[in-house]
């Protein structure tokens, strides 16, 4: 291009074309991700009779939390949590904890508890962190679910220590929980099936479905923000921070948000997995737990939440069923899992450093990242092509 | 503005003394000085991204120097780098979305945006990733992101740095639109020929100090900015 187009008054976008087109450029990918995708796994019970694999994806739905609450985070402000841990074992033992102590506390309750604690976390935890970067901030997190460990060690009356707790009042229990756990068995599954099955398969349907409705709330609520005005800003200040603060961004205001928002989500998935399992325990809090959602969140692609979601099913799957079933290697040594994720993670970033799915959803001629969501849309539609 | 005895000093070292100048609304001034005059020192400190030793720097009569960077930039003093920060992964277009929204402009942000790259000359590049943009581009997207700001005064920090010619030129056209349109402006620069174009006053530093303040063409002849500056040999402006 030439000096003088440069200086050439550019198009301005008429008003109201420019929404109904953006929509159109948007729905394209969208549209089968944020309401094809929650149908089919809402229905996915009704056409897979396999309890075991069921049970397997409403453990994936709490790890789609957990990555989608990291990466709202690390993946948007680039403030890298090694010690995401710490949120989710705080909301679980905060709930495994009052149904312990607290039993007239009713699961969800229980669960807004878990999820405040968890939130308190996030600024005890964020406040002090605002400072740090990098490797800093990397030891900062992993210490602090570090220290939740030992924790649990000095307290070990309560908290059961190695043991962690037992008996946390389960999924089917909650006065909100329970009821829509079952009503969606029975409209997926028809009443007649679902009330002739035993308890347990009851119970993992229940919570199947009760998992599915709090992360598709979740996944939802986040990607809106993610993807929206706000998400940006917090895009700006993973690119460049001193750019950011040029630009007017609240840096401070701005990543405490983030790391507020992040704890409170994962504190409300941990809950959830703890009502879930029955119990609590100190993988809740581990340094093991912490890596496997950076890996599952680099591997679906940081900075997208959907593509750390879709990397928690793929991994969970994996992890928790198909590598099982692929060679009796797995099931006899169980560590192997996360070495090989960790290697299959390595290769993928090799060959796409921004993670599968947001280049994928690229292709399919959507936008994978937020960013080009809300910039390069509308000015396709304004009718100024680069 | 108001620069008022502003001094910065590192340890021993002081890169700033007691600078005092005002910026009248609708200025367009030139900072000069030799390599380690205080300019970018000075310029951090008029824009908060640092803190002086002692002095005030005030606008509108109100202090700046106890707010975070964020709300000096939101009472209406915006920068630019020198050696330009964007958000390289963001379409230039998001880039310049980013201060619009922390602002809270009532209105379609993105329509607002391109607005303010069509001042620049940048609107047919909002869609690409501002990583794609060349040198002369990517400082007219860092004069639109701190356009976006909405500044009563704007400081850009060597503008024409790293730049060609012929695309000096451009972005000099850009600055004078600016200029028209009301925007107050101190720029930085070594490249002088170009800078006095631009500008209705120069301030020249040297050691830290303001050694001269006026008319271009007089602080050019005058003998303390010629020797400390320009070694010795006058300098035709023209």
């Amino acid at each position: 291009m030439t000096e003088t187009d440069e200086k050439a008054p550019a198009p301005v976008p008429a008003g109201p074309s420019t929404g109904a087109k953006l929509g159109k450029r948007l729905l394209k990918v969208n549209v089968i991700l944020l309401i094809l995708l929650p149908i089919a796994l809402l229905y996915f019970p009704r056409f897979v009779d396999n309890t075991t694999l069921l049970q397997v994806v409403a453990t994936a739905n709490i790890f789609v939390m957990f990555a989608a609450s990291w990466d709202i985070l690390s993946g948007y402000t680039g403030q890298v949590n090694f010690g995401h841990a710490a949120f989710i074992g705080f909301g679980a033992y905060t709930v495994a904890l009052l149904s312990k102590y607290q039993p007239a506390v009713n699961n969800e309750l229980a669960l807004l508890i878990g999820t405040s604690t968890a939130a308190l976390l996030g600024i005890a935890i964020g406040v002090p962190c605002l400072r740090l970067k990098g490797p800093y901030l990397a030891l900062a997190t992993l210490s602090v679910a570090g220290a939740l460990v030992q924790l649990t060690f000095i307290f070990k009356s309560q908290t059961g220590g190695e043991d962690g707790l037992a008996n946390v009042s389960a999924v089917t229990e909650g006065t909100i929980t329970g009821p829509l756990g079952e009503k969606l068995s029975e409209l997926v599954l028809g009443p007649l099936t679902y009330a002739g099955l035993g308890g347990f398969d009851q119970y993992i349907y229940v919570s199947y479905f009760v998992t599915l409705a709090v992360m598709i709330l979740m996944v939802g609520g986040l990607m809106a923000l993610g993807y929206g005005k706000r998400g940006l800003v917090l895009r700006s200040i993973q690119q460049d921070e001193l750019a950011a603060e040029a630009a007017g961004v609240p840096l401070t205001r701005y990543k405490l948000a983030a790391f507020v928002l992040s704890a409170a989500c994962a504190g409300l998935a941990g809950g959830l997995y703890a009502q879930v399992r029955g119990t609590v325990a100190l993988d809740l809090l581990a340094v093991d737990l912490s890596l496997l959602v950076i890996i599952i969140a680099a591997f679906g692609g940081a900075g997208s939440i959907i593509g750390p979601a879709l990397g928690a099913y793929a991994v969970i799957l994996l992890q928790g069923y198909y590598l099982d079933r692929a060679s009796t290697l797995f099931v006899e040594h169980p560590e192997l899992k996360l070495g090989s994720f960790s290697l299959l993670l390595i290769i993928v970033l090799l060959v796409q450093p921004r993670g599968l799915v947001p280049p994928l959803l690229q292709r399919l001629g959507g936008k994978g990242s937020p960013s080009q969501a809300a910039g390069a849309t509308m000015v396709e539609s304004g009718g100024a092509k680069p | 503005m108001e620069v008022a005895g502003v001094t910065r000093q590192f340890g021993g070292l002081t890169a700033v003394n007691e600078v005092t100048f005002d910026v009248e609304h609708g200025a367009s001034i030139g900072l000069i000085g030799a390599n380690g005059a205080g300019k970018t020192t000075l310029f951090n400190c008029l824009t908060g991204f640092d803190k002086p030793t002692s002095g005030d720097v005030r606008l509108r009569g109100k202090s700046l120097l106890k707010l975070p960077r964020h709300k000096v930039v939101g009472s209406g003093v915006a920068r630019t780098f020198q050696i330009v920060k964007p958000f390289p992964d963001l379409p230039v277009l998001a880039n310049v979305m980013v201060p619009l929204i922390v602002r809270k402009t009532k209105g379609d942000v993105k329509a607002q945006a391109l607005q303010v790259l069509s001042r620049v000359g940048l609107a047919h590049r909002a869609a690409s990733p501002s990583s794609q943009l060349s040198e002369g581009d990517l400082k007219r997207l860092e004069m639109a992101r701190a356009l976006a700001t909405g500044p009563e005064l704007l400081l850009l920090d060597e503008p024409f740095a790293g730049l060609s010619t012929q695309e000096i030129g451009v972005l000099s056209d850009t600055i004078r639109d600016l200029r028209a349109d009301g925007v107050t402006l101190v720029i930085v620069e070594h490249k002088i020929g170009s800078l006095l174009k631009l500008v209705d006053r120069v301030i020249a530093m040297d050691q830290g100090k303001v050694i001269a303040d006026g008319e271009p063409q007089a602080v050019m002849r005058d003998p303390a900015v010629v020797t400390a500056y320009l070694g010795g040999e006058a300098h035709d402006p023209a």
